[in-house]
Parts: structure tokens; C-alpha cells; sequence
């Protein structure tokens, strides 16, 4: 059935709710609770090519993760008893965040099940795409119950361990690459509790109540990357209109991230925007500026405000620091996409291809930056590198890797989760 | 009048090369190349059959050439199929699969086609193919909410020609494009260097200016009016034509009718060495009456 999917797009084509979700699968028992056995002894790879989570909706992925874990223990119990508790609910938040790093990340496209295709039969074959292994549900409607869960079963107190920082930063990647905004930056006034037969729905309004990055500086203390994560987003929250998914449905429109003609949407956007705003963030931002592992991703947020407002001298100023601060393939890439749209924004259309070719060199998988690309070669008649350019992600079957350059600076430390993931694992 | 219009451009590359010797052979390869450009020929409503290569007069980068020989409706055709799927024109969507899956019957076993589905993106449905093979059934999902227009004729015209085989793109659609990367704007030119001749068969309208509400009405109309024009333009330069016939059978069979009509004229340029982009200028040798419309260009390796 999985295989029978259609492809139409975007996340936000789906308005229906996790809720909806969960009456569309009917999940096999026992997958979870076998790969954790595994994890927990140590067979991590095992665990993980096991795929648990493949067949679930969050909220029956949470159910199987609550019954491997058991019933909470009271204060009362013995000391002994506690530890086994607090160990196999350590065990399930790692397993949990790793399983949905694993996953391929993707807001641009996704897969949306056709009700019942298995009636459809082998004629329908003309919007009917054959879609092989793609899990049935959408990534960003997993991460934020999954996240909250996880984190509800993390420890509060006593010693950090080694794992426990990159499990926070891979939980903070997972939520800011699904545009989990309010969950990140909580929410004081959130004052739902949710359905108590439902534990992802607890957990998702507990940690929107308190917000997962303040648990995650309670915990670690004050950090950089914290501080970076914190200001990526606030000033997301900001621009992206969509009021992303955390219980209940998404818009149906989609936010400004889903646009995939993304650069031209923000200018229009950027226009509504106080400036005010947008200079309270710059100056957050420029305070981490010194922070050398910092600096490039710092500029390149800098160079993306700018560019929305076409404020082409000051994009150009930043992306030069940018550049002269990192040898990362995506943010070289990123600053020369940026570099062709200021160029091609100023009528310099020849420089404009140059860049594009140059950041498509570094990263060849971004539909928006192979379709000014490739409109640019036909503009000078280079029309089969201007089909190869095009065909290399329009006729892909299906592919979770593309993904604008523009979101992957969004996401924010969504582009390491799997780094930090496997760093969890090595200082288990 | 001249107007530049249909015409598919291609560069047949003939190449001899010549071994001297058995070991560390010189290679030596003479390279000709023959252009050929196809031209529709109307005195009104109706193609101009029987001409022959006196009566066009053709350019290369402004070099006058001489045409070797002209053929009229041998060439096989290849056919895009360009399917809008999106909410708006849901009412239509039946008559035009069927209009589409009729024209069948006018093609022949050489002619080939593909079908491209425009939904929030650009989407191939069925690779290009033998015409006369089964077409499967086209439906459509419940909901596209959104559209991707000038993606997915970017999709369908970017790929260049085959040699001796002529390219049309058909599309079905209302104009409306609210989901594109590519900006509308591009759609001309992207389609004035495509060697696809674009055709649109249209439906739906936008509402006129005053008719539109205040706020979002407006900004859908305006879209709207801006995609809908810049289709316009594309089939324009790609020297196509917009068909609005209710009729659709009628306006699939114009269609092929207009573009089996075209002229294939052949010549091996002369003083035009240059790679890139070459400029033509293909006009009638006497023009009284006629309408005459070829590729403003083709690319040269």
C-alpha cells in the first residue's frame, strides 16, 4: 500500500490533523518494542535498519514507546526499582529522536496516501506514482509529539551526561526543521492540557507550555549554538505565516517556507514585516558574530535578512564575511544562490548565471535554484544543460533529498540532526 | 504580414573521419551541418501547400542562406501532453481527457506522445511513447489546491528536439498559476528558445479587474491575469497558437492539422560558424497573402 502514493507537493496540502492520521494506518504491534530490545543492547544499527516507526502515525509510535517503558513509577518506590524505570525511559527518548533522525527530512515534498489505492487498480497508473519505500505519513507532523515525548522522558536533574547534549540539539534540529516554532520558543499562555487518553497530546501541550529551548538551556546551560537556535526561532516565527502544525491541523495554504518560489514570496512578505523586527534579530545575531564556529552560518542569516528587503549592498556585504568564514559546500553554495538572485534582481543577468552554476556545482539537488538556473541558460541558449539541470529533479521519482538552500539555512540545525545523532549514539 | 512562428530547429551533424595509419592514427573529420527549420504557411485560415525551397528566404545571424530542399508533413511528431490537474478547472477536466485521449485517432504510428500533469509541481505521467499505444485512464485526485503552470511548461519544453522528428506542446489549462518557482515572467523566452511549439487550449477566464473584490480576490485575479498573460506571450514566441474553441475535439484536430501543415525547410549554413545561439529570419519570397511563421533561432554546439 505504501508504494501506492501520489505525489501532489507540499506538506500543507494536507489540513488534516494527526488525529486524521491516525484512522489512515493500521500499524503493525510489536516492531517498536523489538527494536528498542535491540537498541537498548547495544545493536543500534540493527535497531534502526529495522525502520520501527515506518508503519505509525506519532501517536501509535508513542503508544508502543509507553508500553516498552511501563508505568510510571512513584517517588515512593524503591531506589532500585526507579533506576530501571528511569533507564529503559532514557533508553525510548534515544531510541525515539534517533529512529525519526533516520528518516529523510522534507518539507518541500511528501507523500499523501490515496485513500484506498488498492481499488484503483493497475490502469490509474497516470497519477498514481510509483513511490517505493516512502513511509505513510509526512515527517514534520511526527516530530513534534515524538520530540515531546521523548523529552518528557529525558533527565531533569543531577549530572549531564555526554549524550544527553547532542540528543537535545538533534531534538532541537527535528523541531526547527518542521517549523515547530511555538513548541521551540513555548508559549507561557498555552493552557490546554490535552485529551488524557492521548499521551503525545499531553506531552506536545506540556512542552509548548514551557517551550523546548528553555528546557534545553535548563539543562545545558547557556550556549552558543543555544543562543543561534533561539534567535533562528524567533526570527522564523516571525516570517514563516503557516502556524505550523502542533496539535491539530496546519493551513491549509501552507507558510511561507511551503512557497516554493520562495525568494520572490519574501520580498512581497518582507514588506509587511515592522523593520524594527528585523533589526532586533540582526542585533542578536551580530552578537554571536565572534563566535568563530559560528561566524559563516551567523553572516549567512544576516545576508538573509537583507536579501527579503533587497537591500542588495548590505546581502553582498555579508555574504562576502560569509564566504571568507567557511569551506561548507552548502554554504558556499547558499551564498553564491543568494549572490545570482541579488545580480539578477539588479537586471546583471550574466553574473546571475555564473553564481547559479557555481552554487549548483556545490549542491545539484535544489529546485529552486535549478529552475533559475536553468531558466537562465535558456535565456543564452544553452538548452541541454538547461534539460539536464531541469530533469535531474522534475523527472525524479521521488526524492527526500532535494530541498531548497534557502530552507536548509530555515531549519536551522535541522541539517545536523544526523550528526547529532550520531554522536548521541558514540557517547552512549 | 511575416510573423515568426512554428518550427522546430534541428542540426543534423554529419562526420567523416579518416584514419591514416594503424598505429598512432591522425584522426582527420570533416563536419557538415544541415540546419533544418519548420514553417507554417497560412493565407488565412487555410495552409499553403506546394512550395518549394525559391520560395523562402532564410537568415543565419543575419546571413542570407540558401534552402537545399523543403518537405511538407513527413516529419513524425512528438506530442506533449500538458494536463492541468488543479481545483479550477475540475468542470472541464473530463471533456478535455477526452478530447486529448480522441486525438489519438489523428496520429500516426510513427508520432509519439508523453503526458505531463501540472499539480503543485511539475510531474511526468507517462514518458514519451508510441501514440498508438493504450493510454491508460486519467483521473484526478480530489484536491490539487494549488498550481504549478509555468514549472511544468518549463518541464515540458526545456528538452530539446530529436533530429528529424518535430515537437508540440498541448496544454489544457485556465492560466492560473499560483505555485511556480519559476517566475511567469520567464515563460516567453524560456519558450522563444524551446524547439516545442506551444499551443494552449484554454478555459476559464479571469475575472476582469473591477469585477474582483477588494484583498485576496483581487490578488488572485491579478495573478491570474499576470500567468495567463505571460502563457499567452510563450505560445506567441514559441510561434504557437491559443485555441478557445468549446469544442475541444474541433480545436485538438486545428491543432494537429495547423502543425502537420508546417514546412520543413533544410539548408547548411554558410558563414555562420559560431556556437551558441543563432538567430533566424525565415520569410516568404512573395508574401502577398500569406502568413509565414518559423523559429526565431536555434542553438548550435
Amino acid at each position: 500500500m505504501t508504494t501506492q502514493l501520489i505525489r501532489l507537493g507540499l506538506a500543507c496540502v494536507l489540513a488534516t490533523s494527526l488525529l486524521a492520521q491516525e484512522s489512515l494506518q493500521s500499524p503493525p504491534s510489536g516492531v517498536v518494542a523489538t527494536a528498542l530490545d535491540l537498541y537498548a543492547a547495544g545493536s543500534v544499527d540493527t535497531a534502526l535498519a529495522t525502520r520501527p516507526f515506518d508503519l505509525h502515525t506519532a501517536a501509535s509510535a508513542i503508544g508502543e514507546l509507553d508500553r516498552w517503558v511501563g508505568p510510571t513509577v512513584e517517588a515512593s518506590a524503591p531506589a532500585a526499582a526507579m533506576a530501571q524505570w528511569q533507564r529503559r525511559a532514557q533508553v525510548a527518548a534515544r531510541f525515539a529522536v534517533d529512529v525519526t533522525a533516520q528518516r529523510e527530512i522534507t518539507r518541500e515534498v511528501f507523500a499523501m496516501p490515496l485513500g484506498d489505492p488498492t481499488r484503483e487498480g493497475p490502469g490509474s497508473v497516470l497519477f498514481h506514482f510509483q513511490v517505493p519505500d516512502i513511509p505513510p505519513f509526512d515527517h514534520e507532523r511526527f516530530s513534534a509529539p515524538i520530540v515531546a515525548w521523548a523529552c518528557a522522558h529525558m533527565p531533569a536533574d543531577g549530572p549531564v551526561a555526554p549524550w544527553e547534549e547532542p540528543w537535545w540539539m538533534a531534538s532541537i534540529g527535528l523541531l526547527q526543521d518542521a517549523g515547530e516554532w511555538r513548541m521551540l520558543a513555548g508559549d507561557p499562555r498555552e493552557s490546554r492540557q490535552g485529551d488524557p487518553t492521548r499521551a503525545w497530546e499531553r506531552a506536545v501541550y506540556a512542552q509548548v507550555k514551557v517551550g523546548h529551548l528553555a528546557e534545553a538551556v535548563a539543562r545545558l546551560g547557556d550556549r552558543p549554538r543555544l543562543r543561534l537556535a533561539t534567535v533562528v526561532t524567533r526570527s522564523a516565527s516571525l516570517i514563516d505565516l503557516s502556524q505550523r502544525f502542533t496539535v491539530g491541523g496546519g493551513s491549509p495554504v501552507g507558510g511561507l517556507f511551503a512557497r516554493p518560489d520562495v525568494l520572490r514570496v519574501l520580498e512581497d512578505f518582507a514588506r509587511t514585516v515592522n523593520s524594527g523586527r528585523f533589526a532586533e534579530f540582526e542585533r542578536a545575531l551580530e552578537a554571536l558574530l565572534n563566535e568563530p564556529t559560528l561566524e559563516a552560518e551567523v553572516a549567512l542569516r544576516l545576508a538573509q535578512l537583507r536579501v527579503m528587503r533587497r537591500d542588495w549592498p548590505a546581502t553582498t556585504r555579508w555574504l562576502d564575511r560569509a564566504e571568507a568564514a567557511t569551506t561548507d559546500d552548502i554554504n558556499r553554495a547558499t551564498v553564491d544562490y543568494f549572490r545570482g538572485w541579488v545580480f539578477e534582481r539588479a537586471g546583471r543577468e550574466d553574473d546571475a548565471l555564473r553564481l547559479y552554476e557555481s552554487a549548483y556545482t556545490r549542491f545539484p539537488q535544489s529546485p529552486n535554484l535549478n529552475t533559475l538556473l536553468a531558466a537562465q541558460l535558456m535565456r543564452v541558449g544553452r538548452r541541454s544543460e538547461a534539460a539536464k539541470v531541469i530533469e535531474a529533479f522534475m523527472l525524479q521519482p521521488f526524492d527526500f533529498g532535494r530541498r531548497d538552500l534557502w530552507r536548509i539555512l530555515v531549519a536551522g540545525e535541522g541539517r545536523y540532526v544526523r550528526g547529532y545523532a550520531r554522536r548521541m549514539r558514540e557517547a552512549q | 504580414m511575416t510573423m515568426p512562428r512554428c518550427g522546430l530547429v534541428v542540426i543534423f551533424s554529419l562526420a567523416a573521419a579518416v584514419l591514416v595509419g594503424a598505429q598512432q592514427a591522425p584522426v582527420f573529420r570533416a563536419s557538415v551541418d544541415i540546419v533544418a527549420v519548420d514553417a507554417v504557411v497560412m493565407r488565412g485560415r487555410t495552409p499553403v501547400t506546394g512550395l518549394g525551397p525559391a520560395d523562402f528566404l532564410v537568415t543565419d545571424n543575419g546571413v542570407p542562406q540558401n534552402v537545399d530542399s523543403v518537405s511538407q508533413g513527413t516529419m513524425p511528431l512528438d506530442i506533449t501532453i500538458v494536463l492541468d490537474f488543479s481545483n479550477s478547472i475540475r468542470d472541464d477536466f473530463a471533456d478535455f481527457v477526452q478530447s486529448a485521449s480522441g486525438m489519438q485517432q489523428l496520429l500516426r504510428p510513427e508520432d509519439r506522445w508523453r503526458w505531463v500533469g501540472i499539480f503543485m509541481e511539475a510531474r511526468e505521467l507517462l514518458p514519451m511513447r508510441p501514440a498508438t499505444d493504450p493510454l491508460p485512464p486519467i483521473r484526478r485526485p480530489d484536491a490539487v489546491p494549488a498550481t504549478a503552470l509555468a514549472d511544468t511548461l518549463f518541464l515540458a519544453l526545456v528538452r530539446p528536439g530529436e533530429p528529424a522528428r518535430r515537437h508540440l506542446v498541448i496544454v489544457f489549462t485556465d492560466g492560473d498559476d499560483s505555485w511556480s518557482i519559476l517566475d511567469s515572467k520567464r515563460l516567453p523566452t524560456i519558450a522563444d528558445r524551446a524547439d516545442a511549439v506551444l499551443y494552449a487550449v484554454m478555459t476559464g477566464t479571469p475575472p476582469a479587474p473591477q469585477q474582483a473584490e477588494r484583498g485576496f480576490a483581487e490578488q488572485r485575479a491579478r495573478r491570474w491575469r499576470d500567468s495567463q498573460n505571460a502563457l499567452f506571450d510563450a505560445v506567441r514566441a514559441s510561434q504557437g497558437s491559443v485555441q478557445r474553441l468549446s469544442n475541444r475535439a474541433q480545436a485538438f484536430a486545428r491543432i494537429i492539422e495547423e502543425f502537420r501543415s508546417a514546412y520543413v525547410l533544410r539548408y547548411t549554413p554558410v558563414g555562420v560558424d559560431t556556437p551558441g545561439w543563432h538567430t533566424l529570419s525565415v520569410t516568404a519570397a512573395e508574401p502577398r497573402g500569406l502568413t509565414l511563421r518559423a523559429r526565431r533561432g536555434y542553438e548550435r554546439r
